[in-house]
């Protein structure tokens, strides 16, 4: 299908008033969402699938697709003006954007920090709707072995979530791959791990567990030990050199522009890597290309252009291996994949050619949102010294009530939510001890696909297990997997033993 | 250290009769075929061999001289913020069924505001009221999710209230 045709699907789709209405509030609560220090953008999506249970898959999809973006770039205002990340991606926005702030130009560096993060926005959305099809088309020639691959690849990553923490990183991922097992078996249809109980026939419920690992973990964390704020002195603004970031500077970050938008993609279309890799990466990118990488941390525009064109180019980076593959590109993407499989959709290869119209919904959502979302996000950045006086003791009370709403609506009972309450709690211990959130989430989403297309390719090949390795995309998939899952692991050895070798 | 190796050996004991437990009640493999218990055993067995090189690796890292005593506080635990938020949190969820939303939702944002920090109680009564009524016409009433009604007396109010709307 045509790319046009594909965009006039997703006007037809977005272009109605009341999906306008729901995408200009999407966009709102992500901005505030994001904004909020301690609601990561994962949250964000998270809570606002409360609000898709009514409506329909394709709508739901252009809504959430709003609020995650209008996240991340919420999350750059509080980076910029308290020195606290509203989303672990918006981190390196703080290096540059705050001390900027701090000197007088709070305007300019959110300025910067909203549009290029629209840009980014932007950009990736269009090379979304171009690589998209492409991937999809190749996809639907491969069979269940090449697509075990493909979830293998997604898998990979694993390693290089939390570097420093490779054996707990993959002890989270093989969690998450173990509790995707419970349930009926795929094949077989038999019980497991139900200890005979009725409820876990159908196997763990994602966005229980979800909601509880990032809402509930993140607020008993607060209740614990309360993160703190730093803000800008209002009287140290400098009211002549502070204002919205001019056209001719930003056509002098360009190059940085371009550069971080199309790494920021990359970054996001990769399974498991998101926009907090894409953020850092870029960062430090174009501190490494800078002829002058002593201005970074101090206030360089380019930092603070390089972490936020990143950060949300990976948004829809995120979304091509979902809408081509079915694989999540990250953990919203992981959510989203959940809320539309709930509804029924078969997601994988043959949904762009059977139901082009999600595509479709998505691109025209991302490029309303990031154009809508600079204006909404000036706007709460003007009250949110307001909004941020909302004490904790309330906020955090309300994102545990729109946690349990969000699992009671699910199935309309009080078993998710308990789930919920469990999965936080866990989640609370898992992360103490270091273990990785986001690792066992991807193991837990990724799981039964990986698992049904091995055993499904093994029956294919009568249980010949080399003939189902040694295929060749199979092979090159597999090898590329391997290399992936084991550099995060060799490089700090390689490096340490050229240190040795120097000293 | 202590509560986390505790955790990596829980974790290890529990896994290691995952592996047995799967394969008591999975049927008989057919030839040909990775049969149903395979799967999990392969992801149990690496992970019992992660753990396993876990506890080695906290083993290893320890100060010189810790010794390896869990003093169980019992007050403490049950006296901190994380032991009476999860156990907030658990009941509210338990409790939802029986109480219905409007009413536990009051009561637990109240509770739960006061740990989090807050001592205003009248500016608590407010709130909470208010969030709950916000919250009940968004979600009931605008976007028709039935919310727990509760039992009794309980799903009577509720009813009432729902006929205002």
């Amino acid at each position: 299908m045509q790319a046009m045709e594909i965009i006039k699907l997703g006007f037809e789709v977005v272009f109605v008033p009341s999906t306008l209405i729901l995408i200009f509030f999407g966009t709102v609560i992500g901005v505030i969402f994001g904004a909020l220090p301690g609601v990561s953008s994962t949250m964000a999506v998270v809570l606002g699938l409360t609000f898709t249970y009514g409506l329909d898959p394709v709508t739901s999809i252009a809504f959430l697709v709003a609020v995650y973006c209008a996240a991340i770039t919420g999350g750059g205002i509080t980076s910029v003006l308290f020195k606290i990340p509203g989303t672990p991606s918006n981190a390196p926005t703080t290096f540059d954007g705050h001390p900027m702030a701090a000197g007088g130009q709070p305007l300019k560096a959110l300025s910067i920090a909203l549009i290029t993060s629209a840009l980014g926005g932007i950009a990736a959305a269009i090379l979304m709707l171009l690589v998209t099809p492409q991937l999809s088309a190749a996809a639907l020639k491969f069979g269940s072995s090449e697509l075990f691959a493909i979830s293998a690849m997604g898998l990979s990553v694993l390693t290089a979530l939390d570097e420093g923490n490779t054996i707990k990183t993959l002890i989270s991922g093989l969690m998450g791959l173990l509790l995707a097992t419970v349930g009926m078996d795929p094949i077989y249809g038999f019980p497991r791990f139900t200890w005979g109980n009725s409820t876990l026939l159908s196997g763990i419920e994602m966005i229980p567990v979800m909601i509880g690992m990032f809402a509930v973990t993140k607020v008993l964390n607060e209740t614990v030990e309360r993160s703190k704020l730093q803000n800008i002195d209002e009287a140290k603004r400098d009211k002549i050199r502070d204002g919205i970031v001019k056209l001719k500077e930003l056509w002098a970050m360009k190059g940085t522009i371009v550069r971080s938008g199309i790494l920021g993609t990359i970054v996001g279309i990769l399974p498991g890597a998101g926009a907090t890799i894409a953020s850092f990466l870029s960062y430090s990118t174009e501190v490494k290309l800078s002829k002058n990488p002593g201005n970074y941390g101090h206030g360089e525009p380019r930092g603070i252009a390089a972490a936020e064109t990143a950060n949300n180019a990976a948004t829809a980076g995120s979304m091509v291996p979902l809408l081509s593959l079915g694989i999540p590109g990250g953990n919203a993407a992981a959510i989203m994949m959940s809320a539309l499989i709930m509804k029924g959709v078969q997601m994988g290869p043959m949904l762009l050619q059977r139901q082009p119209e999600y595509m479709g919904s998505v691109f025209v959502s991302m490029m309303f949102t990031n154009i809508v979302m600079v204006f909404v996000s000036f706007a709460v950045a003007k009250v949110f010294g307001k909004v941020l006086s909302i004490p904790y003791s309330i906020l955090g009370t309300l994102i545990l009530l729109l946690a349990t709403i969000g699992s009671y609506a699910l199935q309309n009972n009080t078993g998710n939510v308990i789930l919920m309450v469990i999965a936080g709690i866990f989640g609370y211990a898992y992360s103490k001890f270091g273990f990785n959130i986001p690792a066992l989430i991807l193991g837990l989403v990724l799981g039964p696909i990986v698992e049904t297309n091995l055993r499904r390719a093994i029956m294919l090949e009568q249980g010949n297990v080399l003939a189902v390795f040694t295929k060749p995309i199979t092979a090159v998939l597999i090898i590329v997997s391997i290399a992936s899952l084991l550099l995060p692991i060799v490089k700090p050895l390689i490096d340490k033993k050229k240190v040795n070798a120097t000293n | 250290m202590v509560q986390e190796l505790v955790f990596n050996v829980a974790l290890l004991i529990f896994f290691i009769y995952c592996y047995f437990y799967i394969g008591a009640t999975a049927p008989e493999p057919i030839p040909g075929q990775m049969d149903g218990a395979q799967w999990p055993r392969m992801l149990i067995v690496l992970l019992v061999i992660l753990l396993c090189a876990n506890i080695y690796k906290i083993l290893k890292n320890r100060p010189k001289g810790e010794n390896f005593k869990i003093a169980l506080d019992i007050k403490g635990i049950l006296t901190s913020k994380l032991f009476i938020g999860s156990m907030l949190v658990l009941v509210y969820s338990y409790a939802l069924d029986y109480i219905g939303f409007i009413f536990g939702t009051i009561v637990f944002f109240i509770a739960y505001s006061s740990l989090l920090g807050e001592r205003k109680i009248s500016k608590l009564l407010i709130v909470s009221v208010v969030c709950t009524a916000v919250l009940y016409i968004i979600f009931d009433v605008g976007l028709d999710i039935f919310l727990p009604r509760g039992k009794g007396v309980f799903r009577n109010i509720a009813l009432m209230i729902e006929s205002i709307f």
